[in-house]
């Protein structure tokens, strides 16, 4: 009898508590996640949805190690995210990859972009100058930025072509597990429709799972194989088939969800 | 509200705004140009727009077309690389362009306010609360009690449930979404007669969207504000404009209402754009993990400067005259006007 395969990413009971204000003030607790369990395999999509504040974000920092959660485990192939000490968990997370919500401040203003797209793979120490090189033109042409762009600085792309070069800089280092925090919010349609369906040929080539953070239902129930639903830190798991059907949703998620669903319904119209 | 003391030029623009029952911002001939490692290009072509008071009017175009670039110069805080050319932007019949900064310090904030795409305008050290208070403050005279009590009411407003911890967190506490409704707070709290929308909604869920759009319909109704919203998504201004304005390349290529615009796309690009959408949502409908709908090639490199029209080598109706000659606007009936050979043959 074979064992079964571990789940690529396994998520249990992760909790994160913040508090604000300092002791000599009146301090608020803040729970951002509470007690979040999820699984993702390879080779699939998983889309968090919910409202701001929701405790998305927070999720895929923890995710990818930038910060540190209250209680719980995360498990990436079955190994422990959280209890190897930092040598060993880089790398396991080399594997995963995380593109950033607002992506003019994650990306170094004083790098041409072609340097932005081939730190990842100067840092680990992968291949030549020149391969590296090639590399980063192959990964920026893949995203639809032309090669000639290549000496500019970030600040010289607009809003959306930054964000390619985010997700340019993200591919180089042939990831397993892509994190998208927003990654498509602020992009202009048809990029969307570009980016997204690079996204879905590349994992049918490349095997690629995704953690698809959004609040946008339309590109959600498009591209993601399992949806949960993040409201005040709880997780609330839901079919893709069943974001079109609106009472089921009411009775799970209650107002929140309604009132997404009920805006993706009228953008639907 | 009470605009401060000593404050002769707000107050004459203001009178002069109460006078003219016509435009309350009209833009002519708007052109600017950027100097980026000593080469020139130009990033707003020959705009001209105005908006009524109390209308809401929406900038459609895709990232990089001079969106944010128009919405710059109409405050006079472009970045140092870019310099108006020609035109000229009139606010209550009085140039913009030709003010002097002390004056138009006192009309931004108060008279002409603007929500940035990011939140990055927060300052990190300092409450957000009081970040709002300060706005208001610079701008109206009132005890530090009244203006903290009307920051909670705006933050209430604007569905900024817990106003209370809200006031008293730091930029860094807050999510993406509530750190874009407190820029927004800021924008509002002095009930401005234009506030300039960039992108309000992009990186906010769908509720918050909506109460943020309903809150600027509001405003609209009960002061007769009027708004500039810049977008790239056409469904986001559906729900909140009156007027379309869609850019393409620096350059508006199409202006009319909003039902007739949205409903009979002139432009070639209009109709692409909206095309992107409608698609979209048909193929939605259709099923998962198909291709989603998307316009052919990319938007042209600004540096070059292109002869004919600008979307020619995207447009599926391209014409022989498209390559060599630009067009000029067209008015295909009073509210409406397009930029396009075809519009213009037919």
């Amino acid at each position: 009898m074979s064992q079964p395969q571990p789940p690529l990413l396994e998520v249990r009971g992760l909790s994160k508590v913040r508090t604000q204000g300092h002791w000599w003030q009146r301090q608020f607790e803040v729970r951002a996640l509470d007690n979040v369990n999820l699984s993702l395999n390879a080779g699939r999509t998983l889309a968090v949805v919910g409202e701001s504040g929701a405790g998305k974000t927070t999720l895929a920092m923890c995710l990818v190690g930038l910060e540190q959660p209250s209680a719980g485990d995360i498990r990436f192939e079955g190994k422990s995210l959280l209890q190897t000490d930092t040598r060993r968990r880089s790398s396991p997370a080399r594997d995963i990859q995380l593109i950033f919500q607002d992506s003019a401040g994650a990306l170094s203003p004083r790098m041409s972009a072609v340097e932005v797209v081939e730190e990842p793979l100067l840092i680990r120490g992968q291949g030549s100058r020149a391969e590296r090189q090639e590399i980063a033109l192959d990964a920026m042409e893949q995203v639809g930025l032309p090669a000639a762009w290549k000496n500019r600085n970030p600040h010289q792309l607009s809003g959306g072509e930054r964000q390619r070069l985010a997700i340019a800089r993200a591919l180089v280092t042939r990831p397993r597990l892509l994190i998208l925090d927003e990654a498509l919010a602020g992009l202009d349609l048809s990029i969307q429709g570009q980016i997204t369906n690079l996204l879905m040929d590349l994992q049918t080539a490349q095997g690629l799972s995704y953690l698809y953070i959004s609040h946008n239902l339309e590109l959600v129930s498009r591209i993601a194989d399992d949806v949960v639903f993040l409201h005040e830190g709880r997780v609330i798991a839901l079919d893709p088939s069943e974001l079109t059907s609106d009472s089921r949703i009411s009775e799970t998620a209650g107002r929140s969800a309604t009132g997404s669903l009920r805006l993706g319904a009228r953008a639907g119209v | 509200m009470r605009v401060a003391g000593g404050d002769s030029t707000s107050t004459t623009v203001l009178q002069a705004c109460d006078q003219s029952a016509g435009d309350l911002l009209r833009v002519k001939n708007l052109t600017v140009r950027y100097c980026v490692a000593g080469t020139e290009f130009t990033a707003v072509d020959d705009v001209s727009l105005a908006i009524a008071p109390g209308e809401i009017v929406g900038l459609l175009g895709e990232s990089g077309c001079g969106k944010t670039t128009v919405a710059l110069s109409l405050l006079g805080v472009l970045p140092e690389s870019a310099r108006v050319t020609a035109g000229s932007v009139l606010f209550c019949r009085q140039d913009l362009l030709s003010l002097k900064e002390s004056q138009l310090r006192r009309l931004r904030g108060a008279q002409i306010s603007v929500i940035y795409q990011d939140s990055s305008v927060l300052n990190p050290v300092i409450r957000v609360g009081d970040q709002v208070c300060e706005v208001l403050r610079a701008h109206a005279t009132c005890s530090l009690g009244e203006a903290r009590d009307k920051v909670r009411s705006v933050f209430t407003s604007i569905g900024l449930t817990e106003s209370e911890r809200i006031y008293q967190a730091y930029p860094h506490q807050l999510s993406g979404g509530q750190r874009q409704r407190i820029a927004i707070a800021q924008a509002l709290i002095c009930s401005p007669r234009l506030v300039i929308a960039d992108e309000p909604t992009a990186s906010v869920d769908p509720d918050t969207a909506e109460e943020i759009l309903d809150y600027m319909r509001r405003m609209k109704e009960a002061y007769g504000t009027s708004f500039l919203v810049i977008s790239h998504d056409p469904d986001a201004l559906a729900a909140v404009a009156d007027r379309i304005i869609v850019m393409y390349a620096g350059q508006i290529v199409e202006d009319g209402p909003l039902s007739e615009l949205y409903s009979q796309p002139l432009h070639p690009y209009t109709q692409a754009l909206l095309q992107c959408s409608l698609n979209r949502k048909k193929s939605q409908e259709a099923g998962r993990r198909e291709p989603l709908p998307f316009i052919p090639g990319n938007s042209p490199d600004p540096l070059e400067v292109i002869p004919g029209c600008s979307f020619a080598s995207r447009c599926v109706h391209r014409m022989q005259i498209c390559d060599t000659h630009r067009p000029e606007t067209f008015e295909t009936s009073s509210s409406r006007s397009v930029r396009c050979f075809k519009c213009e043959a037919s």
